[in-house]
This record gives C-alpha cells, structure tokens and sequence, in this order.
C-alpha cells in the first residue's frame, strides 16, 4: 500500500507540475500580450481615466461625449446625448465590453495621445495629452426623420433600415436602424447594469433581430426586384445587343431546365421592351431577359456595384451582399432557373441596405460608386484640423450613358409604374425602384419589402434605401417601404441650401 | 507492516477499554510537545503574513492602513491559537504543518475577500472561519479515534445520503449557476456535499479496509480460471452509482468526478490492482459521453474550454477575463490593492479566486499558492504513510485525494488545462460549506496522524501512551 501511496504523491506532483508549467506560461509568457490586449479591461481603466474626445454630427449635435463620473471608480464616463438614435453607428465604449462602432474605429483619436510635436520646445518637453473630436457626415434632421419614418410606417413589424448616401461624395446622410438600443447604460459606472444591459440587447424579437445588430449594415435580404436596376445595366454595359429585347405578354413564363413557372407578382401579365417592363417591374419578361444576359454578366454587373465585396465604411461589423457565383448558377448547380431568380433578386442573391444604397448612388452619380465613409473631418481639442476625410470612388459600376438610360426609367415607376401610389411630389424629381421579396420566415411566407431612389433626377443629391424584412405576405415595398423613401427625399429636398 | 485483522486486536493497553470510552473529557499530556511548538512558530508567522496582507491591500486600494489591523491580527491569531491549544491537548503528536498552511491558505484568501468587499462577504467568512475552526474541535473531541469513524461507516453513508439529496427537496434546495447544490434555510445557504465527500471517503476507506483481500486475490472460478470475485463490489459500486446519479441530478460535474476519483483511487491503492484503474479510466470515457450528450451544462462548459476567445463576450467571458487578470499579473503581481478583477471577472472571490490572486498576487502569488497545497498534500500523504491501519491509511489518503484534486481541478479550470468546473479552491474561495468541511478534513488527517506518531514513539520506547489502544506493531 505505502508504493501506491508513494506512487498517488507523483501523480498529484505532476498534476501540480503542470499547473505552475501553464501558470508560468500565461504569466510570464503570454503575461505581455495578454496585458495589452486590447479587449482587456484594464486598458480601459487607463482609458477611463482620461477624457475622452467627442463626437458630433454634421452640423455639431453632440453624439458622444465624456463627462466627470459621479459614481464608479473611473474618473469619467462617457454619455451619448442622442441615445437609441445614433448607437448603431455611433457605438459604445463600455469598460467591460470594450468599443464599438465609431468609438472603436476612431478610437486612437479619441483617446488621450500626445500630439506630435510642433516645436523644438515642445519636442523637448512634451505638451500634456490630449484628444480629437471626430465630426460625421450624419445630418441630424434626416437621420430623425428616418427614425421617424420607419416608427410609423404600415408594416406589421417595425424592424428595418435606412440608409441615406450623398451620391457625389459617398458621405452617409443618414443611417438608421430598428431595433437599437441606448448606449447609456453600456458606458454606466455601474458593471451589473452594463451587464444587464447587454444582456438585454442581445436578446432577439419575433423577427430574429436583436438591437446589438444593426440591420443597416450588417444584415443581408433578397432585394427583389429592386436588383432589376443591376439586369438593366447589365445589358446596356455588356450585351448592348440585347438592349432591343422584348418578351412576350405573359403572366406566367415556363422556365427551361425544368418543370417550374415563374409568374408576375399580382398575377397580371406583362412583357413587352425593357423600357416598357421596368417600370410596372415584370417578372417573368426580367426572367427571360436575365437567362439571355446570362450568369456570367448578371455575376459581372452586381459585383461591379459591389455585391461579394465587404463595403470600405469606416465602422466594424459591415457585411458583405451576395450573388451567386457563375458555378452557383451553371446547370449542374441551380442552373437556368436560378440564372432568372437572381436576375429579379430573388433565391440566393441577398443585400444589405448600404449596398442597396450603394446601388442608387452609383446610378445618380453616373455610373461611379463612391467610397461610403461617415467620418467627415477630425480635430483637435485646441480647434486644428487633425484630418479631413477624401472623397474617393470605390467601384466603376456602370457608364455614364447606362445611368443616363436607367434613372428616366425609375421616374417613370414615380410616374407611371409600382411606385405610382405613393405620392411623390412631381417637384422632387424622384426616381425610384420598388423591391418585393419572396422570404419565408419560421415556415410562413412574408416579403422584404425594399425601396431604392435618388432626387433630384436631373442632379441627384441623396440616394437612399429602405428595407422593412419579413412583412405579410401581401405588402409590397411601394406600400410599405414607399411612404419612407417619400419622407426622406422630401426631407432632403427641404435642407437649406449648402448643407 | 502487516496489519492483524480487527476483530482480535493485539493489546498493549493497561486501561480498560470501556473506561476510555466513558472519559468524556481527555486528560492534558504533559510534557515537552516538539511538533506543537514547531506548529506554534509556524501559525505565529502564518498570521503575521496574513496581517501583512491586510495592511498591504488597503495601503494599496486607499493609501492608508485598515482602520483594524491590531483587532485583525488579533483575530487571525486568536483562531490560529485556539486551534492550536485543541491540538497540544488532543493530537499533541500530530503533523505539525498541516494545520500552519491550511491557516495561511485561509489567510490570504480573507484576504482577497475582504480586498474585492463585496455585498457582505467578509463578514460572512470571517463568520465561517470561526466556525471552522470551532467545528474543527469538535471533530477533534468527537473523533478521539480513527477507529470509531470505521465502526459507523454504515450510519456515515446513510447520513451521506441524506446530504446529497438534501438540494432535491422542494422549498430546501436551490440552484445557483445552473447546479443544484445549495441548501437554504432563511438567508443562509449550505452546500452539503462537501460534508458528503468526507463521508464517503471514510465510508470507502473502511470498506475497501475491510474487504481488500476479497477485491484483491482470486477466489472465484469461471472455467477453469481464477477471477476476482465480483460480489463484494456491489455494495460499494451502489453507493457510488447513487452518489454519481445524485450529484448528476445536481448538475455538479466538478464533485462527481471528484468522487469518482476518490473512488477509483482508493479501490486501487487498496487492493493494488492495476485492472480496476483501468476499468475507472474506461467508465470515465463512458461517462464523459454520456454526460456530454445528457447535461447541457457539461456541453457548454466543453465548448468554452476548446475556445473562449471567440465566445470572449458571452459563454467564454469569465474564463477571457481571467486569463486577461493572470497575464496582467504578469510575475510580480499589480501589487494588493491595485487590481481590478473583483469589478470584472464574476466570482472573483469563489470559482476565480486564482485568477484574483494572479493578478495582484503575480505568478509569485499564484506559484505560493499551488506549492502550499503541494505541500498538504505531502503531508496528507506522510500521515497515511505512517497510519497503523489500512482503515487510517486508507481515509488520509483519501482525504488527501480530496484536498489535491480539488485545488487541481479549480486550478486547472481557470488555467483552462481542464473545462472549468464549480468546485471550490480550499480554504480560500468564499463559501462556509467549503472552509468548515475542509476544516474538519484536516482535523480528522491530524487524528490519523497522532495515532500514527504515537505507535512510531511506541515503537522506540516500548512503552505504550495512556489511552492509546494499539492493534498491532508487527513489523
């Protein structure tokens, strides 16, 4: 017994011999990089310490802003002045879960840093810390009015997006989100109600969204027939010999490949040129019209306006938008059938909001797809112009002449065609494309219900997209998603002058 | 040695046996106590670290020393002193180290609770800690010999029993974190399986004692083969399939492998058969699939393991932030005081005690910590080495089982060596089961232990102790 005895007390120093292994191993070995990991509070303790720089909309609103802690053992904490309205982009700093959004991307700015040096003095005594405020593009009367929109749009739910681009400069205008939530709580001194605040904004609704994921940017939706903007540009770019094609007046058109139909929403039939067919959006003449471009254009012209390509904002968390790859649509995979599914947006081909936005901008600026970028300039406490953000495109999407053709054809869905109903005034010279997608959600059949435009159609201004997902089945974008586009580009076309 | 059988002990005694038993009170040995003395310096020194401690964590959190130090030292030493004076009068022979570094353990983890302050928990263990010490005692005063454990082993199991299915009863037990482990009675909560752990150590120290010939040489025949006859297994595999089924109830994957341990150790340094280590090892396998597949708890717990850092904000932010409180750390500590785990880590002074200490502490701390119960573990182990029955032998080294592996497991849980599991650090996380169980563990080691040493003073003097009654000395 005293030899097994002996031999337990080897295993037991072995055992032990392997803790103090792997203690030396995180607190000597890793101990450096774990200390000045980021994500480790402790650096938030250093950071909370400090003031922290704000950050202010385009006309000066303030976002964010750090103020003397009243409670807690930071000396400051930071406040956002707008709550629910802005945290979506604005982000968060919390001690305990770190940065996000702006905060987390401008966070170097932000922070307390020493200044480069502007004299020889100064180089030989470094003058004390200080911090930057960033400004954004984010103009405060249409990013409230894209609140407000959505709050009381038609639909049965109210989760949704809105994205607002300045077309020329690839500026956002506005950018909004439901469900969000208020970041107050996040930056509290308190740990257990950050704790429980995020605890709470990780929960989902009926829908599957929870406010800690901004539907702007990070979730992706079939956009319907929206995409028929893309088909159209698709065969004015690259198969221009197709610009005199005509598809017969059907209701249902038979798809090759298979035993299946794809019939026009509403069960009217339709057809006739492109020009006769995009604005009352007919879906089995865009079907027809899709297989003859093929899987390779369709494939070429989305990816042109950056579909499968993470968008270059300047905030974490954007996701990329989908269309099937030429395999995902050759006929051993979904074959032709697909090829006119995606021509009209609908089975795989998903998008953000941004993206969509991003679709409307490349078409009012004359094919050029800029940058989208929310930091607008970044200055010093003291009042110096740190840096000013560059306007740069990011995509060539489609020809001047292209765009010239497509935006008359989106007045005409204004005038004539699915977006006829909403009401847009004549004077603010919109343009728009309605999207209705097919989506089944937890077994039953709803819509994506999408709206893209720009105005004024002669010189646009704003570009802007709206999506209300998982809607009954019988909406459709103009109904729901229409009355929002209106109160944004009217908003927009009311802004004074210059800003 | 070779140990006679217990029913005809050899005696050495002149007393007569039932004039012992009726002593209530046993009489104070005089003369020299090396050990105690010894014992005395060390608990002396112990507390004057732990005061130390104290002084240095208020220095650090408010630059100013705490308002009672005097009263606190006091305190620790008073404790300290009354256990010790127990010891000079019941176990004068025992193992002088044992008791200074469960002190000291102790110590440093007040230490951390009382640093991180929070709700109420300082008062509370300090509560406990007396208590301990008190329940220590007793057991002291109770357990005159290890003997009398064996003799009850039966009534042991069944209150055993009743322990671990106490949290099952409606209205008396609850969940905390998912486990169903906690007795409450007002505001007080109890977590009897710690005292259950103890009893069936000694509920198995005596049988597997009692019956290690049986489990060990073969006396069945199948065919024409000698094998181990199975029958003396049942009664202890029931016992400890309803322990594994109740703590399983519990949700409490840490103790159930604890026990498991203690079980297949013990039937293995019992009965020196290498098969039953292997037969544990494969139960263990089956055990582990099933209760991956049966409690979602043990699923998660696997996950986080595998991989915290991609799940750093949700299931995996304790064991993150742990680790990010180790390797701030770093080897010397932030220093007492200066740390920020008590806000952040959750459970900063129960499951992640360590990752406190490794943060103020620095590997140094950490290193003192795990070399302290390194230290009694030899300890325990000397005491079963020197035990005068295999029933002794048996329960210190089960005891010992218990002491090491549950410092491994939390260990090694928070160094993610090992999926974490609730099971406590001894003598230093929060919690009054833990400390009074682990308290009157060590009281029941240091029986062991005097008896051993009072046979080897035989053993040299020939001459046996009054009160003592020896079952053998053959060599």
């Amino acid at each position: 017994m005293g030899r097994r005895i002996r031999w337990l007390g080897i295993v037991l120093i072995v055992l032990f011999g392997v803790v103090l292994f792997q203690l030396g191993n995180i607190q000597f070995h890793k101990a450096g990089a774990l200390a000045s990991d980021p994500k480790n509070p402790r650096n938030a303790s250093l950071k909370f310490d400090n003031q922290r720089g704000q950050i202010l909309a385009s006309d000066g609103t303030v976002l964010a802003q750090s103020v003397p802690a009243t409670s807690g053992s930071y000396k400051y904490q930071r406040v956002y002045p707008q709550g629910s309205l802005y945290s979506q982009l604005v982000g968060y700093d919390s001690s305990i879960y770190g940065t996000n959004g702006i905060e987390d991307q401008y966070n170097d700015y932000l922070v307390a840093h020493t200044q480069p040096a502007q004299s020889l003095a100064q180089l030989l005594s470094p003058p004390p810390k200080t911090t930057d405020d960033v400004t954004l593009t984010i103009n405060p009367t249409l990013q409230k009015t894209a609140q407000e929109a959505l709050a009381s749009a038609s639909g049965v739910n109210k989760d949704g997006a809105i994205v607002a681009l300045d077309p020329q400069t690839g500026a956002v205008l506005a950018m909004y989100s439901n469900p969000t939530y208020d970041p107050n709580p996040l930056a509290s001194p308190s740990s257990t109600i950050q704790t429980e605040a995020r605890l709470a904004y990780l929960a989902k609704d009926a829908e599957g969204f929870s406010p800690s994921l901004p539907i702007a940017t990070a979730a992706i939706f079939p956009p319907g027939s929206t995409f028929k903007v893309i088909t159209t540009a698709s065969v004015y770019d690259l198969q221009p010999q197709l610009s005199n094609f005509s598809a017969p007046v059907l209701t249902c058109t038979p798809l090759p490949q298979s035993n299946q139909k794809l019939c026009n929403d509403g069960n009217t039939p339709c057809g006739g040129t492109i020009e006769q067919m995009l604005p009352p959006s007919c879906d089995p003449g865009y079907a027809l019209l899709g297989i003859q471009v093929g899987a390779q254009s369709l494939n070429q012209q989305a990816q042109s306006f950056g579909y499968n390509t993470v968008p270059p904002l300047d905030i974490p968390g954007v996701a990329a938008s989908h269309f099937p790859s030429v395999t995902d649509l050759d006929p051993a995979n979904q074959g032709l059938p697909g090829v006119a599914y995606s021509a009209i947006g609908q089975q795989d081909v998903a998008a953000s909001a941004l993206q969509n936005a991003l679709v409307a901008a490349g078409i009012a600026n004359h094919g050029t797809v800029m940058a989208p970028h929310l930091m607008a300039q970044i200055t010093s406490s003291a009042g110096n112009v740190v840096s000013t953000y560059k306007p740069n495109p990011w995509q060539v999407a489609a020809t001047p002449a292209t765009t010239a053709k497509i935006i008359p054809l989106m007045q005409q869905v204004v005038t004539n065609g699915t977006a006829s109903g909403v009401g847009f005034p004549a004077s603010l010279q919109a343009a728009v494309k309605t999207g209705t997608a097919q989506a089944p959600f937890n077994g039953a059949e709803t819509t994506d219900d999408w709206m893209i435009g720009l105005a004024p159609a002669s010189n646009p201004t704003i570009a802007v997209a709206v999506v209300v997902p998982y809607q009954s089945v019988s909406a459709t974008g103009a109904e729901v998603a229409g009355p929002i586009m209106k109160a944004m580009l009217e908003a927009a076309a009311a802004l004074p002058a210059g800003s | 040695m070779i140990l006679a059988h217990r029913s005809a002990p050899l005696r050495y005694d002149p007393v007569p046996q039932t004039h012992v038993r009726h002593r209530w009170l046993p009489a104070y040995e005089r003369g020299p106590k090396p050990r105690r003395r010894t014992e005395l310096g060390l608990l002396v020194f112990g507390s004057v670290i732990t005061a130390a401690l104290y002084a240095l964590a208020s220095l650090g959190a408010k630059s100013k020393l705490p308002d009672h130090l005097a009263p606190f030292l006091g305190v620790v030493l008073g404790l300290s002193l009354v256990a010790h004076l127990a010891n000079r009068w019941l176990v004068p022979r025992a193992n002088p180290v044992i008791l200074p570094i469960a002190a000291l353990l102790n110590g440093i983890g007040y230490v951390v609770i009382s640093r991180w302050n929070l709700q109420n928990e300082p008062k509370l263990q300090a509560g406990w800690a007396a208590l301990s010490v008190a329940l220590y005692v007793v057991t002291l005063l109770v357990v005159r010999r290890s003997r009398d454990l064996d003799r009850y082993r039966y009534i042991l199991l069944l209150l055993a029993a009743f322990l671990m299915l106490a949290p099952l009863i409606p209205h008396l037990g609850e969940d905390i974190n998912g486990a169903r482990l906690w007795v409450r009675a007002g505001s007080f909560s109890f977590q009897p399986v710690e005292i259950a752990k103890i009893l069936l150590c000694v509920f198995f120290a005596s049988y597997f004692a009692e019956n290690k010939e049986l489990l060990s040489i073969p006396t069945a025949r199948v065919g024409n083969r000698l094998v181990i006859d199975p029958r003396p297994l049942i009664p202890i595999l029931l016992a400890w399939g309803f322990a594994m089924l109740v703590i399983g109830a519990e949700n409490d994957i840490g103790f159930a492998l604890l026990i498991f341990i203690l079980f297949i150790g013990l039937l293995w340094i019992a009965t020196g058969r290498f098969a039953y280590l292997v037969l544990g090892l494969a139960l263990f396998g089956v055990g582990a699939y099933l209760a991956a597949h049966l409690f979602t708890q043990f699923h998660e717990r696997v996950s986080i393991w595998l991989d915290p850092w991609t799940q750093a904000q949700t299931a995996g932010y304790q064991l993150v932030q742990g680790w990010y409180a180790l390797g701030s750390g770093g080897v010397g500590g932030v220093g007492l005081g200066h740390g920020i785990a008590g806000q952040i880590v959750p459970e900063a002074t129960s499951d992640m005690i360590f990752a406190s200490i490794g943060e103020e502490l620095g590997l140094l701390g950490t290193s003192v910590v795990a070399l302290g119960f390194l230290l009694l573990v030899g300890a325990g182990l000397n005491v079963a080495q020197k035990a005068r029955t295999d029933f002794a032998k048996l329960t210190a080294t089960g005891l010992t089982i218990i002491i090491g592996f549950q410092a491994f497991f939390i260990m090694a849980g928070v160094l993610r060596l090992l999926p974490l599991t609730g099971i406590t650090l001894p003598f230093m996380a929060y919690g009054g089961s833990s400390l009074v169980a682990n308290y009157v563990l060590i009281a029941i080691l240091l029986r062991i232990s005097d008896e051993g040493a009072a046979t080897e003073a035989e053993q040299v003097s020939g001459v046996a102790q009054p009160g003592d009654r020896v079952f053998t000395v053959a060599a």
